[in-house]
Order: C-alpha cells, then sequence, then structure tokens
C-alpha cells in the first residue's frame, strides 16, 4: 500500500510542476558586486515574491508566462524587469545605491517583517547598527545589538549578551556560518565582530529555524563582506583606543575578490613608557611593566568559478594578552619579579563552496574548524647572584590552560519545489576536543645561601582531553499556505557522542504568521532546543575563569522549550511596530555549587557544579523605523527569570527558587538616528534597565572555636562567617544612561566611476576619497552606573561604620574618531 | 614609588569613582548562633549570641532569656557561669562523650547533638630543616597509625608560635609587596587530602585556614607516612625578630566538625571574590552555627632562637590572627 502511495506522489510531482517555470539568479550592488542579502524579487502580476539568502540567490516559481518583476533593497534603486517565460530562465540583477553616501545614510523602502512566517527575529541594517555610539567611539555591533528587546547586556559596558533570560553561553554566534565560542574583547567591553568587515547580521531570539541547533536562547548569524569585484577599495580609521583599517578588491576581476580587516588597540604602547617611567626603581630597573591590548583580523577571499560555481574562505583571528610584571624590592642583590599573563582567543577557518545543482535547488558544502583558547600564568622568579659570579635563577610558577577545538562538515541545501514552499535540508558533523582546564604548577626553588640545595615540583592536573563528536540533520519548510496564512516548521534531530554515552535529540520547530489586512500580522512559533557545550561562569562579568565545558557521562545536554506569540503592524509613517510574548522552560542547567571556581582546583570541575531547571517569560515592544532621514528604533522588555536548583545533593538557595543573575524586570532603549544633509548626521541613545541582582551576605556571625577568647577579638574576615539568607538577594541600583555621536562626512572629490559604459551607468558617480570625523560622547550626563559592589571602612551609612559602596568605572567619555575612505 | 602612588590615584579619579548606595537595613534581620566545639579534657562551653549586621563593626550582641542544658551521656548539666556570649558549664569532655544541647531562646527551640572523637593516634613527627636561625624550607614527616575498624577525620595545621605570646598564627602570609615573605604549605600525597580542600591550598594557601582535613580511609587498614614541606620565601639574611616555635597541631574531629571546617575553608579562600557566598554546614537546629567536638594534640617540631622577646601587650608581628 505504502509503495503505491509513494509512486502515486512521485507520479504526480512533475505533473504538478509542467507548467510552471522558474526564475533563479543573484542579486548584487551595481558598484561593489558585493552578493546583497535579503533583498526582495516582487512578481506584479502574481503577487508572488521571494527574498536572496545568505549567497544572494533567489529562486521564484511562477504558473503564469508573463512575469512582472520588482527587485528592491534597502538602500538601492529598485530595478523593473518584465518577462515573457518559456522555460526556466536565469536573471541577475545589480542594483544601484539609491544615493552617493551609501555608507552613511539608511534610506530605502520599507523591510516588512509582518510578512515573514519567522518570529522572533531581527535584521537590522548594518549600517544603522555601526551608527549606534558606544564606548571610545568604537563602533560595535554587539553593543547595538543589546539594545533590542529582549537583548540584555552584563555589567556595565560589558559585552555579556543574555536573551530571554538565557545565559551569556546560549547564544550561538556564527561568522560566516562558523561557531565562535568567544565573542568578548577586553572583558566584554568590545565584540570580536569589527564593524567593518560585516555586511548582514540577523539575530534569532526564539522559533529557531530547523538549520539552526546548539544553543538554547538565540543565533547571531553574521556574515562577512565578500569584497569589491571591480577595484581596490577600504578605509582607514584612528581612534581613542585602536586603530582598524579594512581593504577590499579584485585579486582576478569580478572572479577573485578579497577583503580583509584588522583592528587593534594601542593603550599598552601609549601607557607602557608611562608606567615604565613612574615605576623605576633606583638602579634604573623597571618596577612595574603591565598592559593590556586586543586585536583581530578577518580575511575572505571569494572565488567565482562560474554562475553556479562560487568557493568561499573565510578566516578570523583574534586575541587578547594582558600582562603585568612587578619587581619586588629586596635587602639583597637578587631580582624578584611577580609575573601574571593572560591570553585568550579564537582562531576560525572555512571553506565553503556554494553550486548551483538548477534553477530549483543549490548547496553548500563547508569545512569549518575553529578554536577557543585561555591561557594564564601566574610566577615568581627571583635571580641570585651565586659566589663565582653566576646567576641563579628560581621560579615558581602557575599556569592555566583552557581549550577548545571544532571541526566541521556541513553540507546543505535549498530547494524550491513549488512557488510556495521553500525546502533548505542538510546535514552536518562536528568533532570537538575540548580540555575544560589544565592546571599545571612547578617549583623549581634554589637558596644558595640558606639550604645549599634545591627543591623541586613539577605536577600537572586535569589534563584529559574530552572528545566529542556531534552529528545533525535537519529539514525545514517555509510554506505559503495561501495569501493568509505562511508557516515555518521544521526538524531537528542531533546526537551527542561523548564518553561511551549518546544523547539524542529530537527538536520540532515551527513558526507560522496570518495576515489580517494590509498592515497587520499576528504571528505564533514554537521551537525545542538543546545544547551540548556550556560555559561555567562565576560572575555575571565575562572572565578569562569562565570555562567552556561539554555535556559528560554525569552532566546531560541543557534543553528549552520556548513558545512565543506576537502581532506586527506597519504605520503609513513607516513605522514598524511589533509586539511579542514569549515563555521559555529550561531543564539541566548547570552552575557552580556555591563557592566552587575551577580557577585554581584540582579536582574535576563536574564536582564543581550542580544542576537545574529554570523558565522565563515576559513581553517584548518594539517600533522601529528603518528609512528615511530619521531612523531608528524604540524597545522596552519587561520579563522575569527564575532557577530552581532543587535535586538531591545538587541544591542551590537551599532548594527554593531564586532570581538569575541577569534577572532583570524593565528594559527600555531608544535609539536615534537622523541625517541632517549629505555631510552631518548625529545619533543617540538613552538605555534604562532594572538593577542586576545580587548575592548579599547581611549577617556575620564568629567561626566555631575551642578557646572562648577567640570569640573577644575584634570580628575580622578570618574568624567571620557570612550569612546569606538567599541567592541574589540585593538588587543593585537601576542603570540608565545616554550616548550621543555625531559624524561630519565630507568628499574630497568626485570622478566618474570607471565602471563600463552604458546608459544607466552614466548617473552613477561616487566619491574618490572622503573621510569622516566622528565625536562622540558616552555616558552624556555622567551617571555613576555600578560595576561591582563591596563594603567599605571609608564610609558611613545610617550609623553603621561602615557602608555598602558601589564602584562606577565610565563617567563621562568623549573620544574622537578620524575614518578616511579610499 | 611616590609619583607612581600619584599618579594610580590620579587615573583612578578619572576612571573610576566609588558612591554609596542607599538600601533598607531592615531588610535583615538578625539570627541565633550556637557555636560550641567540646574539646577532650577542656572546660565545656558554648558560644551563643545573635549575629550581627554586615555594616556594623562590633562584635555580636547577648541575647536575653536563655534558657540552655547540655545532656552529657544522660546527664543534664546547666550553664554555672556566664563570660559575655560565653556560657560555661562544670565539666570537662571526654573521649566519646555523648552531648546534646537544648536552648530555649527568642521564643524557640534550638537543638543540636554530637559525640566526641577519640584522640588521635599519630607518632611523634620528625622535622628536618638544616638551619635553625632562619629556614626557608621545612618537611615534617609523620605517621598515622590506621585501625580499619575505626574511621578517625583529621584536622592538621602546622603553626607558628610567638614566644611570650599567647597568638599563633597559620602559615600563608603575604606582606607588603617590598618584602616578599610568602610562606606555601605543601603535601606530598594527594589522595590523603580532602579535594575540596586541595583546591584551595593548591594556589599556596589563598585560604586563612590552611589546614590539611583528611580521614583514614584513603589508606584503610595500614599506617600512613606523610611528608608536609613549608617552604617561605624571605630574604635570606633576614634576623628572626623573636622566638618562634614550630608545632604540628593533629586533631581528631566529628563528622559534623569536618564536615564545617571543609565549608570553612572554603568560605574564607581569598577565590571567594570569584563565587557566590557559600552556605556553611551547621547541625543545629533553629539556629545558625556548629555543636561539634575535637580532640588536640600538639608536637613541638622547631624553636627558631633568633632575638629578644616582643612586648606582650604590643606584639611585633603585625601578622598574627
Amino acid at each position: 500500500m505504502y509503495r503505491h502511495l509513494i509512486l502515486y506522489a512521485l507520479l504526480l510531482i512533475p505533473l504538478g510542476l509542467s507548467a510552471q517555470h522558474t526564475i533563479s539568479g543573484t542579486i548584487t550592488d551595481h558598484i561593489t558586486g558585493e552578493t546583497l542579502i535579503g533583498a526582495t524579487v516582487l512578481d506584479s502580476q502574481s503577487g508572488k515574491g521571494t527574498t536572496t539568502n545568505a549567497n544572494g540567490r533567489y529562486t521564484l516559481t511562477l504558473k503564469n508566462s508573463n512575469a512582472t518583476l520588482r527587485i528592491t533593497f534597502v538602500g538601492y534603486e529598485p530595478i523593473y524587469d518584465t518577462l515573457h517565460l518559456k522555460g526556466n530562465v536565469t536573471r541577475n540583477y545589480s542594483l544601484k545605491p539609491s544615493i552617493q553616501l551609501k555608507e552613511v545614510v539608511v534610506r530605502a523602502q520599507r523591510v516588512n517583517s509582518r510578512e515573514s512566517s519567522q518570529m522572533s527575529a531581527l535584521e537590522m541594517p548594518v549600517e544603522q547598527l555601526k551608527a549606534v555610539p558606544v564606548l571610545f567611539g568604537e563602533a560595535d555591533i554587539l553593543k547595538a545589538i543589546q539594545l533590542l528587546p529582549g537583548v540584555q547586556s552584563g555589567n556595565e559596558g560589558t559585552g555579556g549578551m543574555y536573551v530571554r533570560g538565557g545565559g551569556p553561553d546560549e547564544n550561538l554566534f556564527l561568522l560566516d556560518g562558523i561557531p565562535l565560542y568567544n565573542v568578548n574583547h577586553m572583558g566584554g567591553f568590545f565584540s570580536a565582530f569589527n564593524a567593518d568587515a560585516v555586511k548582514n547580521v540577523t539575530l534569532y531570539k526564539g522559533s529557531f529555524p530547523a538549520r539552526f541547533g546548539g544553543r538554547l536562547s538565540s543565533v547571531l548569524d553574521v556574515t562577512t563582506n565578500n569584497g569589491n569585484d571591480k577595484e581596490i577599495h577600504g578605509n582607514a580609521s584612528i581612534g581613542f583606543i585602536s586603530a582598524k583599517l579594512n581593504v577590499e578588491g579584485p585579486i582576478i576581476k569580478e572572479k577573485t575578490t578579497f577583503c580583509l580587516s584588522a583592528r587593534r588597540t594601542y593603550a599598552d604602547f601609549l601607557l607602557r613608557p608611562l608606567v615604565q617611567r613612574l615605576a623605576t626603581d633606583v638602579d634604573g630597573k623597571a618596577k612595574l611593566v603591565a598592559g593590556y591590548y586586543f586585536y583581530d583580523l578577518n580575511a575572505k577571499v571569494t572565488h567565482t568559478f562560474s554562475d553556479k560555481s562560487r568557493l568561499y574562505a573565510t578566516f578570523y583571528h583574534g586575541d587578547d594578552d594582558v600582562y603585568t610584571k612587578v619587581r619586588t624590592e629586596s635587602s639583597l642583590a637578587e631580582d624578584q619579579y611577580l609575573d601574571f599573563a593572560n591570553n585568550w582567543g579564537n582562531l576560525v577557518g572555512g571553506l565553503r563552496w556554494n553550486y548551483v545543482l538548477g534553477p530549483k535547488l543549490f548547496m553548500n558544502l563547508t569545512t569549518s574548524y575553529t578554536q577557543y583558547k585561555n591561557r594564564m600564568k601566574v610566577g615568581i622568579e627571583k635571580t641570585a647572584i651565586l659566589d663565582d659570579g653566576s646567576e641563579q635563577v628560581s621560579t615558581i610558577s602557575g599556569n592555566y590552560i583552557s581549550s577548545i577545538y571544532d571541526l566541521t562538515e556541513r553540507l546543505d541545501f535549498s530547494y524550491t519545489p513549488v512557488p510556495d514552499h521553500n525546502i533548505q535540508f542538510g546535514t552536518y558533523y562536528t568533532r570537538h576536543w575540548i580540555r575544560p582546564t589544565v592546571a599545571s604548577g612547578s617549583i623549581d626553588y634554589f637558596d644558595q645561601i640558606q639550604m645549599n640545595n634545591a627543591f623541586q615540583m613539577d605536577t600537572t592536573l586535569q589534563e584529559d582531553t574530552v572528545r566529542a563528536n556531534e552529528v545533525v540533520l535537519f529539514a525545514e519548510d517555509d510554506w505559503s499556505i495561501n495569501d493568509v496564512f505562511k508557516i515555518n516548521y521544521g526538524l531537528n534531530v542531533s546526537g551527542f557522542g561523548v564518553e561511551d554515552v549518546f544523547y539524542p535529540s529530537v527538536q520540532p520547530r515551527v513558526s507560522g504568521r496570518a495576515l489580517l489586512g494590509e498592515n497587520l500580522s499576528l504571528k505564533v512559533g514554537y521551537a525545542y532546543m538543546s545544547q551540548y557545550m556550556h560555559l561555567l561562569s562565576t560572575t555575571s562579568v565575562s572572565l578569562p575563569t569562565d570555562l567552556w565545558v561539554p555535556a559528560t557521562k554525569r552532566i546531560p545536554p541543557m534543553k528549552a522549550h520556548q513558545i512565543a506569540a506576537g502581532a506586527c503592524y506597519s504605520t503609513d509613517l513607516g513605522v514598524e511596530l511589533s509586539l511579542e510574548g514569549y515563555y521559555k522552560h529550561m531543564t539541566d542547567l548547570i552552575e557552580y555549587k556555591d563557592g566552587a571556581t575551577s580557577f585554581g582546583s584540582t579536582v574535576g570541575w563536574e564536582d564543581l557544579v550542580c544542576l537545574g531547571d529554570g523558565w522565563t517569560y515576559g513581553f517584548e515592544l518594539l517600533a522601529q523605523r528603518n528609512y528615511g532621514d530619521l531612523t531608528g528604533w524604540v524597545a522596552y522588555t519587561w520579563s522575569r527569570t527564575t532557577h530552581l536548583f532543587n535535586r538531591p545533593g545538587q541544591e542551590l538557595n537551599n532548594g527554593n527558587p531564586f532570581p538569575a543573575k541577569y534577572d532583570r524586570r524593565h528594559d527600555f532603549s531608544i535609539v536615534l538616528t537622523y541625517k541632517f544633509n549629505k555631510n552631518f548626521d548625529i545619533s543617540g541613545t538613552w538605555v534604562f534597565s532594572t538593577g542586576n541582582t545580587a548575592t548579599l551576605a547581611m549577617e556575620k556571625y564568629p567561626v566555631a572555636s575551642d578557646d572562648p577568647d577567640a570569640y573577644n577579638g575584634t570580628p575580622h574576615m578570618a574568624n567571620t562567617l557570612s550569612h546569606v539568607s538567599s541567592r541574589n538577594n540585593f538588587r543593585m541600583p537601576n542603570y540608565h544612561r545616554a550616548d550621543i555621536s555625531v559624524n561630519f562626512h565630507r568628499t574630497f572629490n568626485q570622478r566618474k566611476s570607471n565602471l563600463p559604459e552604458s546608459e544607466e551607468q552614466k548617473t552613477v558617480w561616487r566619491p574618490k576619497m572622503r573621510r569622516t570625523i566622528n565625536i562622540s560622547v558616552y555616558n552624556l550626563y555622567n551617571r555613576a552606573n555600578p560595576f561591582l559592589t563591596y563594603t567599605s571602612s571609608q564610609y558611613s551609612y545610617q550609623g553603621y561604620s561602615k557602608a555598602l559602596v558601589q564602584l562606577s568605572i565610565f563617567p563621562i567619555l568623549p573620544s574622537i574618531a578620524y575614518t578616511l575612505y579610499f | 614609588m611616590k609619583r607612581f602612588i600619584i599618579i594610580s590615584a590620579l587615573v583612578l579619579t578619572l576612571t573610576a569613582c566609588e558612591k554609596v548606595i542607599p538600601f533598607n537595613t531592615s531588610l535583615s534581620q538578625p539570627e541565633a548562633v550556637l557555636n560550641a566545639v567540646p574539646s577532650v579534657d577542656k572546660q565545656l562551653f558554648v558560644y551563643f549570641a545573635h549575629t550581627h549586621f554586615f555594616l556594623d563593626s562590633t562584635n555580636n550582641q547577648p541575647i536575653n532569656d536563655v534558657d540552655m542544658v547540655v545532656t552529657v551521656n544522660g546527664t543534664d548539666y546547666r550553664p554555672t557561669s556566664l563570660n559575655r556570649c560565653n556560657y560555661f558549664f562544670d565539666y570537662t569532655v571526654r573521649e566519646n562523650d555523648d552531648l546534646a544541647i537544648r536552648i530555649h531562646a527568642d521564643g524557640k527551640e534550638i537543638n543540636a547533638h554530637t559525640v566526641v572523637p577519640r584522640a588521635p593516634r599519630i607518632s611523634q613527627p620528625v622535622a628536618v630543616t638544616n638551619d635553625t636561625g632562619a629556614f626557608h624550607l621545612l618537611i615534617v614527616n609523620f605517621n598515622i597509625d590506621d585501625y580499619a575498624d575505626h574511621k578517625d577525620y583529621y584536622c592538621i595545621t602546622l603553626r607558628q608560635r610567638d614566644s611570650g605570646s599567647r597568638y599563633s598564627h597559620y602559615f600563608e602570609r603575604y606582606d607588603t609587596i617590598d618584602t616578599t615573605y610568602a610562606t606555601f604549605f605543601l603535601c606530598n600525597d594527594k589522595d590523603l587530602i580532602d579535594p575540596f580542600i586541595a583546591a584551595n591550598m593548591s594556589v599556596g594557601g589563598f585560604s586563612p585556614f590552611n589546614q590539611l582535613l583528611t580521614t583514614d580511609e584513603n589508606f584503610d587498614g595500614e599506617n600512613h607516612n606523610t611528608t608536609l614541606t613549608l617552604i617561605r620565601l624571605t630574604d635570606t639574611n633576614e634576623v628572626v625578630p623573636y622566638i618562634h616555635q614550630y608545632t604540628l597541631d593533629i586533631e581528631t574531629v566529628s563528622p559534623e566538625r569536618y564536615r564545617y571546617l571543609q565549608d570553612i575553608a572554603n568560605a574564607t579562600s581569598m577565590l571567594q571574590l570569584l563565587t557566590e557566598p557559600p552556605a556553611v554546614y551547621s547541625n543545629v537546629n533553629g539556629a545558625l552555627g556548629i555543636f561539634a567536638a575535637n580532640a588536640r594534640r600538639t608536637f613541638p617540631l622547631i624553636t627558631l632562637t633568633g632575638g629578644t622577646l616582643p612586648p606582650p601587650e604590643e606584639p611585633s608581628n603585625k601578622h598574627r590572627r
């Protein structure tokens, strides 16, 4: 019976397709040749349309033999094309920027998320994200994303991202489809994404398409520039703390392109002589050497074999380095140094082959490698001059290394069999090598005066590498049921094998929308997610001591169910309003036991953690305008996030529910950019959020002793214990801040583009060189927001001899940056 | 150095600022604390008081109208004297005593129970060092005599006692940055050390409670030799200012005290700056604190005779605890 049904279905498919014509192709920028992601192709006769994918490709299947296509994209002039279809055709289109200074202005027709079946997804124009004023004038896409509804940042200035009550490890950061484990520079003050290299950013907060998996709370899909395929261009920028260079162009004209972006901070160069000068001993030797810097490098090479075949090579490397070396005084003729160094960063490489198998089917074959490593070294080095004049060095050192390596093979397809279905399916396999922590210590101690002998010790702890295999199969269909209903449904089936155990997971995903009239749509979605890699974090601030650890035989994967529902309304003024509510239930969350940390521990991390559950719910409001002289958004989020760790032997907070450390009731942000003219624009933000939670031990009592006199001394840290009534029982003061940024643009000269002459290209002019001066002020009204809190005896409060004090690290901070475009 | 401090202060002033956080102090209410460590051959006493608010630098406050009874092997004892918050009983603790306490205070009943452990079965430790004026390396060997039919919980502490002074202090010490004076306390036997305590010890004794906690179940039925190594990083020509006596304190403790000490070592570690404040174990129903016993033996190891005695009322060593 089943065989008959299958045969019948196979016979019907070609019949159903016989009268259809498929138009497919690539949409690019007319000036640079860069593929455009999310461009719209609409047949005005049938009303059918589609958008380009991450490769800039589109496929549109029509039943009628005549079509009038309208191709549009944010910031570009539309193209109209009338076709008489006799069969499948390939049509590539190049869109011209609608204005000359497209880099600094977002001016386009509406990007209408009302019509998409996807909910809880935000696709913001990169230029708008780059215009958001940030710390030290350093444009940061992740910082701008944190101003969107449902997305929260960590403490003051930090980059930890918390989406819908999820932890900072529950976000999947994809750079050209390759996962990045650590996206923070400078402890989270800056992100790893160099804005100059980024072409497109999409954030999914829920109702995840089936092609994504491995994280509970969000997917941030970042696509980098392919590079200009006609001539070399770029920009160089120098700012308050960093210098950047971005160059792109053809290697073989209209065949092979490159895009190279590099960035480095230089505070260490500036401060090192100052520190050395201020901390120099009488003998001229430096007492203190200290510094910090980070750098990152993005590179991408794209080669076009033919219209059907392209190869992309992506490379990213970013590192942070902090170091201090303190020379201590000694009454002997010896040098003694205390040494601390910490280095962490990502290395990512990927090769993707994009091949068009037919007008309705194309594929991507990707090989990628990602690595994250954190190294810390603490040591004491002592140099003694022996009687014979030779030097004898004694060292005591501790090393701490945490690393993770992934190698992934991925094959995915996009298939449009009929006009109303867009099917994506594929598979990928990842081999993980994880070394959560390797702590080692060594002592090589020699004392020629006192001991006349040496003492040596060398030990390494927790050295084992965990090897794991992750395999995923996925399929999803974006189905336009009729003019009202559209649905995206799919299945992600994954498995994780580690330490002789295998964790299978079947994750259904579905989201849909119903159009109610011209301007209103309703949406609903559900997603089940599973996460096999966890970040063990001790505080809400991103620290190098945070550890990436895998699910193991003892620690199962984290899981989450999320449902969401909402409405989207487009006004005639070009403002898009959206309201979404969500509920997410999470199981098998892991947290450190009270008082535990892997840093310096000689026991395995699995002994330091406990398992629990959590739930979060809330609603999000967004009013957004993406085109015109005034652009920006207003966002508000109300949310509540609770954790419960009550499994036997793994209780936190005595087994009672407690608010998560990133639980905040209110988050509000307003982001506006106004373009006065082509030479001047201004941006401003104001953010408000409820204060972070913290655990505050408000009662103290003495340590028990068998000596009665021990209770009569003055209480101090060594003989006093803290009593915590409940976890996260204290809320820090509310956070609010305003930033402003002003851009002055100037074009040095203009010349006609040297593009091939044609009638429609005669009007294309562009600047040869121009510059932008950015003046920004962070924390405009000098709000003292809490970075951390502690008790201090230098203050008194309500008759007590001590006070609870907050430390604020960023007062009003003006900065200036100069960018030259060539 | 002065310029360094001035510029550092200037930089901090420009980039950071402190501000008192106003908050409702009535959010917190004091709780009762019962601390008692009945120790073999010592007079029984119980500490009972209220906790103090964390911004308050004064001692804990006594509790009024307390009705306290300690039952020893079935016999009830009541306190015979009170010194501030310490309640003294006319009883000297012995090995294997069965102790229970009941207190009525603050309108509720507080109770706890413990059994006194037997005294440590341990041989005289042998200390090895080749200098008696000042030393950088001290190796201590001792042997725990184990009996397979009995599980003992040990707390082992190397102590330095100042002559003429009642103070003692533990071995992790960091003086000013100008004169590094650090001491590392190492154990050669990873199996012997309680894993959680080892975590603190391995980073150079960040915990003020730098004690070695162990049980004899790790070497069940066999005598166990242990070596402790003490390394001091000092200037090699440092003159010991007055007499130091180094001793090895070995306690057997009741299981409750053992668990309590585990938590104490964790709670007072400097690593706590990175973590959530840990809860400390309590076997007291209705109050904070611990009711747990011990038996202590102190073994002299080495005496350094380098200088004169400090004035008793103004000890010269600023690092004592």
